[in-house]
């Protein structure tokens, strides 16, 4: 009975103890916003003056006030573009904004970290230059993405070139932001990725083809041709290898693609024709409209529509004269689609 | 010597009930911290590339032609790259297909029906003249299980998001949920934090003020919810151990949940259920996957607010719950079965599922045990203070976690309102839940038949 009394009261103490700290919490919230509004009422009016003129009087900032003044001045880098980020760029640096990142990110707790790296970044500050490659190598997935960032802020073409392992190796690395953020160096990574993409192993390659595809990047025939008849080829591979594929030079490969055993293949080399093929390909296509697969029927379909040699009464024609009911209704459906009449009997 | 026994034996139960939720507690404290941490970053403008996986949201509807527009005019208006909606009338009996039809411009559309999953059959489908991306399945009527199968056919994106009709959904909702898709490439399914609507003012099918209901049953629920998603849900996600996704607003890899046979369409949890059965048709099949909570509020729900609305609706629950862990026992302890198996499972059986006959048995049990003169009243009473107190202290745990995150509740009396809740629902609700919930498990053991459940809607907070 004493050890559940004892269980009671603790428990009784630790809600009182809860319910204070809610409270608590709640009034710091509340001075924090106050603080914030007063801080950004004052400095807000200061940059903006400052993307015109640089060299205008700041300010005293309070010690207190960094956090904020790095969160303001952050916000305002990414809102904006071109010369007004290079003044803001100035304003920081005069008020050594700089040496303040620095210091938080080699000593301050993890949000600090953040803000930090976020603001070296936008600064390209060289100096933080090993600090940050430390940071892109932490297993904290956020901070090492932002870091990565902030490197290839600093120095697209070494940016890459450090990071592309990890790149292709950080599967927790967000494919979509990672992508924005290569697309600053959009080139440096395109070449390096061409030098080293055939010796990658399939889940690395896998992320490559998606960032090459993500990019809009131009791999090489030979290369193509290379992974799409690699033997041992995972499915996946294969069909993120023809969604980047390209040019009359993989045409013969692609074709060899659509009789894949697996659905997804097929259905990539069919939206690879759909592309690139020839007139010839409209034969291959028609019979792609009798897969065993719905997405695949899907695909042939849309290919078949969005040929540009076609042609209305191309299409017309090859409508009427299909005999396949599962074939004929999904023409039908991609014509609706696309507001085209339909030709099915 | 039997009475002692049994005292310790209930006792026992309450604390390792208590502890549990404590553990789940303080696991999500840390998630929490971590992701405000993040708070900087998230208070950037925002850039999408557009690279994010497209989805297709689904909406299944029975009988909702008083919500329906408005519920599909803000989905139409949600901030994301590139997807589609797919609303499902189920065999309606009311005039959901017409005023849908009348208000969106729908065409009979051609479509290759793909029956990857048996569903009832299609009647018609229809295309949006002004809103390409908007598509409605008239079916006959099959459940909502049925209904979000047949949705689930005829999608074309990789992912897909159930939402009920009557869900007010964030702006960037889709945005906050796919994330972790983007950051783990084996995820097969994330599901958000939903809240109670009522008591909020919404306009134009997005909340435009967060408050509290003045209705006592609403506002007893608006601390429930955030017991149950806030250190709950985001407790388990940290163990990838989460047995539910809400069917309120929960994604999912389309190509998995094919592959897992869709939901079942013979149960009333087919939220819960798919979530279970994902888990362990995955670690079956060794399959690398990951499940994830968004603690981020992304979805509003109205809630009962009456006692016989409330208490349908959680014997249902009880039910759907049931159904789900008796259809995926195989989970349990399996081989392969890891946290969800050997921990997520059992604890779900033990005080979530048997909670209801134990925590009832033990009330019963000390009464009796009383009124025979077996167990002191001082006894009797050290039981209520722990089963109380530790009760009280999981609601403010609740409460801390939600000022310490997303601190939506702006007023200082909403804080008091919510604290004065949390010490109240102690004291008959929880008692009240619970015996509601045996009725569950019992309307379960007599194989009732399963149904959509009625939900009297007031919709005062929607905004005219």
């Amino acid at each position: 009975l004493l050890v559940a009394f004892v269980t009671g009261s603790v428990a009784l103490a630790l809600t009182a103890l809860l319910v204070l700290l809610t409270v608590a919490l709640r009034i710091g919230l509340k001075r924090r916003e106050r603080h914030a509004l007063r801080f950004t009422a004052l400095w807000r009016p200061v940059l903006m003056n400052a993307l015109v003129d640089p060299a205008c009087e700041l300010p005293l900032l309070q010690a207190r006030d960094w956090l904020s003044f790095l969160k303001l001045w952050n916000y305002l880098q990414e809102s904006l573009r071109g010369e007004a980020t290079t003044s803001l760029n100035q304003v920081a640096r005069r008020v050594h904004a700089d040496t303040q990142a620095r210091g938080l990110l080699r000593r301050g707790n993890r949000a600090e970290r953040l803000l930090a790296i976020l603001t070296l970044g936008n600064l390209r500050d060289r100096e933080s230059w090993d600090d940050l490659l430390a940071s892109a190598d932490s297993r904290d997935n956020i901070a090492s993405l932002n870091a990565a960032r902030a490197l290839i802020q600093i120095d697209p073409m070494a940016g890459v070139e450090h990071l592309m392992p990890l790149v292709l190796a950080r599967q927790d690395w967000d494919v979509a932001r990672l992508a924005r953020m290569l697309g600053d160096a959009r080139a440096a990574f395109g070449l390096l990725l061409t030098r080293s993409i055939v010796s990658l192993k399939a889940h690395q390659l896998l992320r490559a083809l998606q960032l090459v595809e993500a990019l809009r990047l131009q791999l090489p025939a030979a290369t193509l041709r290379y992974l799409l008849h690699r033997q041992h080829q995972p499915p996946a591979v294969l069909a993120a290898t023809l969604r980047v594929a390209h040019g009359a030079a993989v045409l013969t490969t692609v074709r060899e693609h659509l009789a894949h055993t697996d659905w997804r293949v097929r259905a990539q080399a069919v939206h690879a024709l759909s592309r690139f093929g020839e007139p010839a390909d409209v034969t291959l296509l028609t019979a792609r409209l009798g897969d065993a697969e719905w997405w695949v029927r899907y695909a042939a379909a849309q290919a078949l529509i969005s040929l540009p040699f076609l042609g209305y009464e191309g299409l017309a024609e090859l409508q009427s004269s299909i005999t396949d009911a599962a074939a004929q209704q999904m023409l039908a459906q991609v014509a609706a689609e696309r507001g085209l009449p339909s030709h099915s009997k | 010597m039997i009475v002692e026994a049994l005292t310790w034996i209930v006792l026992g139960y309450f604390i390792l009930l208590n502890v549990g939720y404590l553990t789940l507690n303080l696991l999500a404290v840390a998630a929490l911290f971590r992701n405000n941490q993040e708070q900087a970053l998230e208070d950037l403008p925002q850039v999408y590339a557009g690279l994010e996986p497209a989805i297709s949201i689904l909406v299944p509807a029975f009988n909702e032609e008083a919500t329906i527009v408005a519920a599909v005019r803000s989905m139409l208006q949600l901030t994301y790259s590139e997807y589609e909606i797919i609303v499902i009338n189920d065999g309606s009996r009311d005039h959901t297909l017409e005023v849908l039809a009348k208000e969106f411009s729908l065409l009979p559309f051609p479509e290759s029906f793909r029956g990857k999953i048996t569903t009832q059959p299609i009647r018609a489908l229809y295309r949006s003249m002004h809103y390409p991306n908007l598509r409605v399945i008239d079916k006959d009527n099959g459940g909502k299980a049925d209904s979000l199968n047949a949705g689930i056919n005829s999608a074309r994106h990789p992912l897909f998001c159930g939402v009920d009709a009557d869900s007010v959904l964030e702006r960037d909702s889709l945005q906050r949920v796919v994330k972790p898709f983007l950051r783990h490439p084996e995820m097969v399914a994330s599901g958000g934090t939903v809240r109670v609507a009522n008591g909020c003012e919404v306009k134009d099918g997005f909340l435009t003020r967060v408050g509290l209901p003045r209705n006592p049953w609403a506002l007893l629920q608006v601390v429930e919810y955030l017991r149950a998603f806030l250190f709950g849900r985001l407790g388990w996600s940290q163990l990838n151990a989460m047995l539910i996704i809400s069917g309120a607003f929960g994604l999912f890899k389309t190509e998995t949940v094919i592959a897992v046979g869709g939901y079942r369409t013979q149960t009333i949890g087919e939220d819960m259920e798919l979530v279970v059965r994902m888990h362990r048709l995955l670690r079956q099949r060794g399959v690398p996957y990951r499940i994830e909570f968004v603690p981020e509020p992304v979805c509003w729900t109205e809630v009962p607010e009456d006692k016989a609305t409330l208490k349908n609706q959680r014997i249902r629950w009880q039910r759907g719950l049931s159904e789900s862990l008796t259809s995926n026992w195989g989970l349990m302890f399996s081989r392969n079965g890891g946290t969800p198996g050997w921990l997520a499972f059992p604890f779900m059986v033990l005080f979530e599922w048997l909670g209801p006959l134990i925590e009832l048995g033990g009330y019963g049990f000390m009464v009796f045990a009383v009124a025979f003169g077996l167990v002191s009243w001082t006894a009797f009473a050290i039981f209520m203070f722990v089963a109380i107190c530790l009760g009280i202290l999981l609601s403010a745990s609740s409460l801390l976690l939600e000022e310490m995150s997303f601190h939506l509740y702006p007023k200082a009396w909403h804080l008091a309102a919510l604290v004065l809740v949390a010490i109240v629902e102690n004291f008959g609700y929880r008692q009240l839940n619970t015996f509601w919930r045996l009725l569950g498990l019992y309307r379960w053991a007599a194989q009732r038949e399963s149904q959509w459940g009625a939900m009297k809607r007031k919709g005062n907070w929607q905004g005219k």
